[in-house]
């Protein structure tokens, strides 16, 4: 996402996760618990972190979208 | 923000591709060191093996076309993007996909060859009204070409495809008093919808400002922004320069699953400090594997530190550390 399709979905209000929500869920996130593998999938091991970002990917789902690329709201 | 969330999961990629660094341009006030040429065919190989493994597993792949100057490599971009979109269908992924271009090579057929291809997205840059443009935005051995530019943008907006522009304007003290000029010059591209103007003070990243180049300060820059898409003859205009409003915006370079492939094959998380060691968390293996190495870390620390200045340009935090490569 770059910087400038992130204010422009911000602008548009789209009713998803706030950089904010996701932000604040991402508080006490240790650096060390994320990783990458070889196949390029990223690895969260801080759990508590893991389960609020799954929390706000439902969220999104409730709130009518799932990703930024098709958003259109 | 609806994208940040999914930058953590395994169903999301973004990629910024360089298929080649020798641009055909050298804008003075340009960063890069245009050392690197064009994609070889092994690295291209290897970038292909790593997305035939990873596309079934997603349900968003972005590739974005950087360089400069990804126009000169289209062959490259062709063989990605036709595969990127035969994968994508096979496995209901959503493929978008956009390209920063200095918009010298994009004629029709080359435009209509992108739009094809699922490059729906574009960002082109005007260094103000042609006689600032033309001396700032210099070919590698003559001068700019804002004539042919504007005409390529004019094409492109006559066409009836589902694109979006983006034209970002570069502002300073000496080029601010003849915007008006560039703004007559392109009424009929700014006029359509799909189209969106941005200013952006030009700024020293990394490479000496060239004598002619006024650097606007940032309030300096916001009264200008400010007064300028204020005057109701740029009513029709559609400015979208919200990026210097809002309180948190984060950059692709804080993002997990983002990461700029370089033409040599080396992956880094940012597209200015292309020469700071910690920039380089990784390559694309010849099995189409990826290696990550320890600087990923760091540029994943910037979560932990809740700071919006970091989220919003990570690569601050490392020039102000001791470790700036």
């Amino acid at each position: 996402m770059s910087r400038k399709e992130g204010a422009y979905y911000e602008r548009r209000g789209c009713a998803m996760a706030t950089e904010k929500e996701v932000i604040d869920a991402l508080k006490d996130l240790n650096p060390k618990s994320v990783s990458v593998d070889s196949e390029g999938r990223i690895i969260i091991k801080d759990e508590a972190a893991k389960k609020r970002l799954e929390q706000l990917q439902g969220e999104n789902h409730k709130r009518g979208g799932n990703n930024y690329i098709n958003c259109d709201c | 923000m609806s994208g940040l969330s999914a930058a953590f999961m395994n169903t999301s990629l973004a990629l910024i591709i360089m298929p080649t660094e020798k641009c055909n341009y050298r804008c003075t006030y340009c960063y890069e060191d245009f050392l690197a040429g064009k994609m070889p065919r092994d690295v291209l190989d290897s970038l292909l093996e790593f997305l035939s493994k990873r596309i079934p597993e997603l349900t968003n792949l972005e590739i974005s076309w950087f360089g400069g100057e990804p126009l000169l490599a289209i062959d490259v971009l062709d063989e990605v993007m036709s595969f990127c979109h035969s994968e994508a269908t096979k496995h209901s992924v959503a493929l978008s996909s956009g390209i920063s271009t200095n918009g010298h090579l994009l004629s029709p057929n080359i435009f209509s060859l992108l739009v094809q291809k699922n490059v729906l997205r574009y960002q082109i840059t005007m260094d103000g009204p042609k006689q600032f443009h033309n001396a700032r935005r210099k070919r590698k051995n003559a001068e700019g070409d804002y004539d042919l530019i504007l005409r390529n943008l004019f094409f492109i907006c006559e066409t009836n495809a589902n694109f979006d522009l983006n034209i970002r304007i570069h502002v300073d003290r000496a080029n601010s008093e003849c915007m008006d000029d560039l703004m007559a010059d392109i009424t009929l591209i700014g006029k359509d919808p799909r189209t969106t103007l941005c200013f952006e003070r030009v700024k020293n990243l990394g490479h000496q400002l060239p004598p002619d180049i006024k650097p606007m300060g940032q309030s300096e820059f916001h009264c200008f922004v400010t007064k300028f898409i204020s005057n109701p003859k740029y009513a029709h205009f559609k400015f979208d320069n919200v990026l210097d409003k809002i309180d948190t915006h984060v950059c692709y370079a804080a993002l997990p699953n983002n990461f700029v492939v370089r033409s040599d094959g080396r992956l880094q998380k940012c597209t200015v400090a292309l020469n700071n060691s910690i920039n380089t968390v990784g390559k694309i293996e010849k099995s189409g594997r990826l290696s990550i190495n320890d600087q990923y870390l760091k540029w994943i620390s910037v979560w932990q530190q809740q700071d919006t200045a970091l989220l919003a340009c990570p690569a601050r935090y490392f020039k102000s550390s001791s470790t700036l490569g």
